[in-house]
């Protein structure tokens, strides 16, 4: 691929880059504040079972522009058990709310360009273009959900058997 | 096996209406889903050969819902490695053979509502001690018109694994 931009884009998709409008975000939920109501709460329950912490993470309404750019909105919503006000299970929790926030922070439209770069796909217009970024945004949405997703496995970061979390928390 | 047939008959109404209603999805853009939801839980009694199996994201592309399980196969298992049959659809997603249920809250019972069908090409996947897989494929669209009327539904493997989730989870 003949790429001749700094970017490394294709040529097609460095002309309608140059005025392609922007990717916009809207938040939902709490993204992990703890002075949100009901932040901290009790009786927690995931899948039918008691859980200590539980997020949820969702990209709805994600739709490209007629000006090249993208509009979506992501949830995110955390919430703690309160007696883990303060302590791992709390600070570990941060971990997902963090970690969309580090996504939709204002890189995201270098990092979908990052990304188109590194394909083969010609634009045609401001609106393939615009598919091209929504598609993008939609892939590093689930690259981010997969990262997150390994936590929760035996032994590791969010396994609360892991002897790292001190299952008698403080009062 | 009448409550399996009523209920396919259910969703392929459901789906009817949308169609009658010109229900068209928001956006046609390649590979865009209309919504996706992940959850990450938790759970207080850990990770563990419990919950090896287990439905963690949820996304609906067109009129269809499908759901992504997780599976880990954990250390000192019998039989070590952990054998899951379905079938592969060619563009690289595994459908593993999965029973639907719900759980009538009243009797504590699981139903059926679907038994596994294929398709596409046949395939077995093989898990190793330490390794997960997190792109098992399901088709969930069964639960849609039981969404409300019953709180848990269940996906069990052949090897007889759950993967219990709640219904609520399946809407946008």
């Amino acid at each position: 691929v003949n790429k001749s931009d700094p970017f490394g884009l294709d040529p097609s998709a460095y002309q309608w880059a140059l005025g392609a409008g922007p990717i916009e975000i809207q938040r939902t939920g709490n993204w992990g504040d703890k002075n949100s109501k009901d932040y901290y709460k009790g009786g927690l329950t995931a899948d039918g079972k008691s859980a200590e912490g539980v997020t949820q993470a969702a990209i709805t309404t994600l739709k490209p522009q007629d000006n090249g750019g993208v509009k979506a909105t992501i949830f995110v919503d955390t919430h703690v058990r309160p007696e883990h006000k303060g302590d791992l299970v709390d600070d570990r929790e941060q971990e997902h709310p963090d970690g969309f926030k580090e996504l939709t922070n204002n890189k995201l439209s270098d990092r979908v360009l990052g990304a188109m770069a590194k394909d083969s796909k010609s634009y045609n217009s401001l609106k393939e273009f615009a598919e091209g970024r929504a598609s993008h945004v939609q892939k590093l949405f689930d690259a981010e959900k997969d990262r997150q997703n390994v936590w929760h496995m035996p032994g590791q970061r969010h396994d609360y058997n892991n002897p790292v979390f001190d299952k008698n928390p403080h009062p | 096996m009448r409550f399996i047939l009523r209920n396919r008959l259910r969703a392929t109404i459901v789906i009817c209406l949308l169609y009658s209603f010109d229900w068209t999805p928001r956006t046609e853009a390649e590979g865009i889903p209309l919504w996706e939801r992940a959850w990450f839980a938790v759970p207080t009694n850990g990770y563990g050969p419990d919950t090896r199996f287990s439905l963690r994201a949820v996304k609906q592309e067109g009129l269809h819902l499908t759901g992504e399980c997780t599976y880990f196969q954990v250390e000192k298992q019998n039989p070590p490695v952990a054998v899951i049959e379905g079938t592969d659809t060619g563009d690289g997603g595994f459908w593993p053979d999965v029973t639907s249920q719900v759980k009538d809250e009243r009797t504590g019972k699981w139903e059926t509502i679907a038994k596994p069908f294929d398709h596409g090409h046949r395939k077995t996947i093989a898990i190793k001690p330490g390794e997960f897989n997190q792109k098992l494929l399901v088709a969930l669209d069964i639960f849609y018109p039981l969404i409300g009327k019953y709180k848990l539904g269940r996906l069990v493997l052949k090897t007889g694994e759950t993967a219990v989730f709640e219904l609520k989870n399946l809407l946008e």
